[in-house]
């Protein structure tokens, strides 16, 4: 059976797939100047989100392998406020993504500086009226990014799912996208709805160090709570728009996706139910359920984002040729990982494995092209609409730059304390 | 002059903004429904157990002990069977059985035998919930009339503070027998003599002590 073993070999997994999209996405960003600048930005905070996921993973399996003493003590805090950086990004991609939500540039800029600011007033917050205020902020920051400004996606998705506007159905459906990429891990566990999970089920994902903050505030657990309802409702809106919109409106993405995370829902509570917290299985399920969400379904979903709605310009050919070859490291690292999951409950041969892994990735690859020009067919009808002129080009550096320096201050925060 | 707020973000007609309140009209409800929920529902018992883990407990415990003496007369190479009833309406305020002691003393008593009888004993209780004991013994046997002593005992709480577990563990820590249940002595007379037909029976006192315990209060610290 399968174990923390196979356990790191998913976070392995995820690091090498954060790695290739980030850099990717980062590359795109500065190399590809045909694309309008506003899009440029949104895939540069695509990739620094995956950077900062690439350090998290990096940690991880750095913290599991090495049998340096005391490395718990000096990882596990950085986790935290890598996460944190992580959840700022969140929130400038709801603010600039499907279209950014200001048409001038200094409002757009002083929303994205304010962020950083809300974000160490919260630690200060924290710090001044919480007894574990480094989990409180850290939760109060996972609840702002991730669930209330889930709204901006969801207020997107009501506007204009059932446009006649084709372009604007466009920002529905890239909205909604977005915030599954965002919050996945959150919709992993709908059924916290009116508890139905049980008390397992809440802090699935955060691991243990958010149950003390929990415990000693109860407000602080019916806020987080409570915040965390939004992208779930969102979940449920989703679905039921999906089967209602007329046919020719359907987007089968969309009502695939929302299928998956209901059902993957369903699946991650009777696993909570029934399966026994050390059975390996449920260790690797729960990994999968948080950590896989980000690690594993957000870099497809922002790299299938990219394509279909031409964040990175198909027309030149030598970037065209590296997406395809994205897609398919994207395939293989995601037939190796659906075989760890399957090898947890299914013992399967490791020669056994290897081949099946090589019969899915022969089908992939020659699915790949016939997919992957469906999907990056150049129309004008899958671009975004929007104001483009807002940002300079230097202003993709400064932000690089600016996150850069922010992540570095917020973990150094964290090891000094 | 160009518009603060991009105009996508606006709804052009009015059902745009009539959905999204109707959208906030139900989240809104939804997290008053599930706040209600997590404070008073019976989910919150599970919740609450969650939540509540690996914290610091200060735990108080009272002690009360119950004891019983018992008289009987048995018969040469004949066995009786002394019954103790631990009462179960002690369960209601939480009392657990700590220890189980019986001392069972005998003398000679047949005139002029030099001999003292053979008493042999052994007990057995009813169990609930089959905790091991941290110290048991069970039998004994007696030639010389010295007493027999018996005991099966639990593991003994003192007031403290109690780390590294739930509201649920701290509130079950009494890791030991129930009330409620029946304490039976068997005990088995041989009457050595050295005065043929002298010496056929014998009186034997059966005490019986039970020690139980219970949590009298559980504070956070």
């Amino acid at each position: 059976m399968a174990g923390a073993g196979s356990t790191t070999e998913l976070v392995i997994l995820s690091l090498g797939l954060s790695g290739l999209i980030g850099g990717s996405f980062l590359w795109f960003t500065f190399r590809d100047k045909n694309t309008n600048i506003v899009s440029r930005m949104n895939l540069l905070i695509m990739s620094l989100l995956f950077l900062i996921n690439f350090t998290i993973f990096a940690l991880y399996t750095f913290k599991n392998l090495s049998s340096f003493e005391g490395a718990d003590e000096i990882i596990d805090p950085m986790f935290r406020y890598l996460n944190m950086a992580s959840f700022l990004q969140f929130g400038l991609l709801f603010l600039l993504f499907p279209s950014p939500i200001f048409t001038e540039r200094k409002p757009i800029l002083i929303a994205m500086c304010s962020l950083p600011v809300i974000s160490f007033s919260m630690i200060l917050f924290a710090r001044l009226f919480f007894e574990h205020w480094e989990t409180t902020a850290f939760l109060f920051q996972q609840a702002l990014f991730s669930g209330l400004f889930s709204l901006i996606a969801i207020r997107w998705y009501i506007l204009h799912r059932t446009s006649d506007s084709l372009v604007k159905r466009n920002h529905a459906i890239a909205a909604v996208l977005l915030m599954f990429g965002l919050v996945g891990a959150t919709l992993t566990r709908w059924p916290v709805i009116f508890s139905l999970g049980g008390g397992d089920l809440y802090t699935e994902g955060f691991g243990g160090f958010t149950l003390l903050a929990f415990t000693t505030s109860a407000p602080l657990f019916l806020v987080h709570h409570s915040l965390e309802l939004i992208p779930i409702l969102g979940l449920f809106l989703v679905l039921i728009t999906e089967i209602m919109v007329p046919k020719e409106k359907r987007d089968k993405v969309v009502l695939s996706l929302s299928l998956f995370f209901f059902i993957f829902g369903l699946v991650n509570v009777m696993v909570v139910k029934f399966i026994d917290v050390n059975v390996d299985f449920r260790v690797l399920w729960l990994h999968f359920a948080a950590s896989g969400t980000f690690g594993l379904i957000r870099p497809v979903l922002f790299v299938y984002l990219a394509i279909k709605f031409n964040l990175v310009d198909l027309n030149q050919e030598a970037i065209r040729k590296k997406v395809r070859l994205i897609a398919i490291l994207l395939t293989t690292v995601w037939a190796s990982s659906l075989f760890e999951i399957i090898q947890a409950f299914l013992p399967v041969p490791q020669i056994l494995s290897a081949a099946i892994i090589g019969v899915i990735l022969s089908f992939g690859i020659g699915w790949e092209q016939k997919i992957f020009d469906g999907i990056a067919t150049i129309s004008d009808d899958d671009y975004l609409s929007g104001p483009k002129d807002i940002f300079e080009e230097s202003d993709l550096f400064r932000v690089a730059m600016a996150t850069v320096v922010f992540t570095l201050l917020l973990v150094l925060f964290g090891l000094v304390q | 002059m160009r518009k603060l707020y991009n105009p996508l973000f606006k709804s052009e007609e009015e059902s745009g903004e009539r959905n999204q309140f109707i959208f906030f009209g139900i989240l809104v409800a939804v997290i008053l429904i599930d706040s209600a929920i997590l404070v008073l529902g019976d989910y919150s018992i599970d919740i609450n157990d969650q939540l509540d883990n690996a914290d610091e407990w200060e735990i108080k415990f009272s002690n009360l002990t119950l004891t019983s003496n018992s008289e009987v007369l048995i018969s040469d190479n004949n066995e009786e069977i002394v019954t103790f009833e631990v009462p179960s309406n002690f369960s209601d305020d939480g009392w657990m059985v700590q220890e189980i002691s019986i001392v069972i003393t005998y003398s000679e008593t047949s005139f002029g035998d030099v001999d003292c009888d053979t008493v042999t004993a052994e007990f057995e209780h009813d169990e609930k919930t089959g905790v091991s004991s941290v110290s048991e013994q069970t039998s004994g046997e007696s030639s010389d009339c010295t007493e027999i002593q018996m005991n099966k005992a639990w593991m003994y709480f003192t007031d403290g503070v109690y780390q590294d577990i739930s509201k649920s563990d701290a509130e079950n820590i009494l890791a030991m027998e129930e009330v409620g249940i029946d304490v039976l002595a068997y005990i088995r007379v041989n009457t050595d003599s050295t005065i043929p037909n002298n010496d056929d029976d014998e009186n034997i006192s059966v005490d019986f002590t039970i020690t139980l315990q219970k949590i009298e209060s559980i504070t956070r610290v």
